[in-house]
């Protein structure tokens, strides 16, 4: 099963409005507790992150016969300047906009990294391809 | 578990306002008859109160027929009761008449619910994530039933009431003969937790009451007696959902309350995105449960109420031993399905699903498209129950 979903540059009111589906679709297909908490946190850290830092792009959540969870989110830039940077705890480029809005702490990479079991990322100035695998 | 709320049948008049207000989706009609699945069920009274037409009761079991078998009746009152009484005058002469329906004891138990609830917030300090306090049994059922994920993160509490039959029993032990305590409660959730008719065999509480139906009894029997009373603050203010008024610590303590409300907090804490928050008190009912279904009183106004009483009680609180505050909740079994079986069945609702017109108008008498294409799948239903179809194809 594949959904695929569009994701717009600044669009706070919608925000997490996708992980709340690709959750709530989780949780109709009976996924183990553990992996249903991993893949909630990854894809809402996602989604907000492309929200606040990226100029659009889509979501795409697949699911495989195995129960295997598949995110990947693909921006058109503007790029990570320096990933090795957003790989560090508590590092951030949010803006205040976001920041009053409570997002924008520098825990994003962090935690996505440490929730997936396969995490992979790279980034140009065309975009971000940030591809996320979970197993139960 | 016997079944709480029942469907009379007589004055239903399947206008589906129920189905759509459960927030478990427990709710469905079908062959003309509103079936409540009784594992779905949390107690919350949504139902109930949504239905314009009488089609909905709660089983009351008749007290006065049981007390005979009791040699000494005890009776607990919830401390949310302080609601439905103008002033403190009013609610000493209400506790003296509840001793003449025949109990010879009347407890109130705020004091334990107030140390209850500040072992809560101690609780939290030297934790670093977020926690969840579990003195709503219908919060409980709904974090268990619909939010798995967040299970680990309620607090092991036992119920106040629960302590509170189980301190009666401990002092009364040897004495009296065979003891029978009562529960005089606000809300159906609370009910619940009573031995009977419910088949809870390790309480200490052997049958439950609401107030709404001994309120009118008691009016009654009310004269210029008055009982002694002495209010715990710590504990009045934690059922009208103000308990994090003493929260002393360094971590944050929220307070949530109304189901639709706590579900959406339920759902952002499953992004866990509410670590800097230590504790969230959650309650069923609006502003507490002062908000009980069983009290007379609307909340908003009941809260006038609660402050005046506020005024009339002392900050103590009950001495506890260590192990009456904990309980293990009980988990809800994991179903053991193999992920490619579960996978199977979602692809088959799914492709169901794609051909219903996911308006989830309900009006098949399930909660929504979804629930209709798992009917279907299982060949409890076929499409001719979808309304907008059926209209769509006569269009055709």
């Amino acid at each position: 099963m594949i959904k695929h979903y569009d994701v717009l540059k600044d669009d706070y009111e919608n925000a997490g409005k996708v992980s709340s589906d690709i959750k709530r679709t989780l949780k109709q297909l009976g996924l183990d507790t553990k992996t249903l908490r991993n893949v909630a946190i990854a894809a809402y850290e996602a989604e907000i992150n492309m929200i606040i830092h990226s100029l659009g792009g889509d979501i795409t959540f697949e699911l495989s016969d195995e129960g295997e969870v598949i995110l990947c989110f693909d921006d058109i830039g503007p790029g990570i300047p320096n990933l090795d940077l957003a790989l560090q705890p508590g590092w951030s480029t949010a803006s205040a906009k976001a920041r009053e809005l409570g997002f924008g702490a520098g825990m994003g990479l962090v935690n996505m990294k440490r929730v997936a079991n396969d995490f992979h990322i790279e980034s140009s100035p065309q975009g971000t391809h940030l591809k996320m695998r979970f197993s139960s | 578990m016997k079944p709480t709320i029942c469907y009379t049948l007589p004055s239903c008049k399947n206008c589906l306002k129920c189905i759509r207000a459960c927030p478990t989706e427990a709710i469905t009609l079908k062959n003309n008859e509103i079936k409540i699945d009784q594992k779905k069920c949390i107690d919350c009274d949504m139902c109930i109160e949504s239905c314009d037409s009488r089609g909905l009761k709660i089983t009351n079991e008749h007290i006065t027929k049981t007390m005979s078998q009791y040699d000494y009746r005890v009776i607990l009152v919830s401390t949310s009761i302080f609601s439905d009484f103008k002033n403190f005058g009013e609610a000493k002469k209400m506790f003296k008449a509840i001793e003449r329906l025949g109990f010879d004891e009347v407890v109130q138990y705020s004091d334990i619910e107030g140390a209850l609830y500040m072992e809560s917030m101690h609780q939290i300090e030297n934790e670093n994530s977020l926690k969840i306090s579990s003195f709503c049994p219908t919060i409980n059922r709904l974090i268990k039933q619909s939010y798995p994920t967040l299970v680990d993160n309620l607090l092991p509490f036992n119920y106040p009431v629960e302590v509170a039959a189980k301190k009666v029993r401990d002092r009364l032990a040897d004495q009296h003969g065979k003891v029978g305590i009562y529960s005089l409660c606000e809300c159906v959730g609370k009910m619940t937790l009573a031995k009977h008719p419910y088949d809870n065999e390790d309480s200490f509480i052997d049958h439950a009451m609401s107030v709404s139906h001994i309120f009118p009894k008691i009016n009654r029997l009310k004269n210029e007696d008055e009982a002694e009373l002495r209010i715990s603050q710590e504990g009045i203010q934690s059922v009208v959902s103000d308990f994090y008024h003493f929260a002393q610590g360094t971590r944050p303590v929220v307070s949530i309350s109304g189901i639709d409300n706590v579900k959406k907090v339920l759902e952002l804490a499953e992004f866990g995105h509410m670590d800097e928050i230590g504790l969230l008190g959650l309650f069923a009912c609006y502003k507490g449960c002062i908000g009980g279904y069983f009290l007379w009183s609307n909340p908003f106004i009941g809260r006038l109420n609660i402050d005046q009483m506020v005024g009339h009680s002392t900050h103590h609180l009950a001495l506890l031993n260590n192990e009456d505050y904990f309980k293990e909740h009980e988990l809800i079994d994991e179903e053991h399905i193999s992920m490619k079986e579960k996978m199977q069945r979602f692809k088959k609702i799914s492709e169901v699903l794609s051909t219903l017109p996911q308006f989830d108008c309900g009006a098949c008498g399930f909660p929504n498209c979804r629930a209709l294409a798992e009917q279907i799948v299982d060949n409890e239903a076929d499409d001719s129950y979808c309304r907008v179809k059926r209209r769509d194809d006569h269009a055709d």
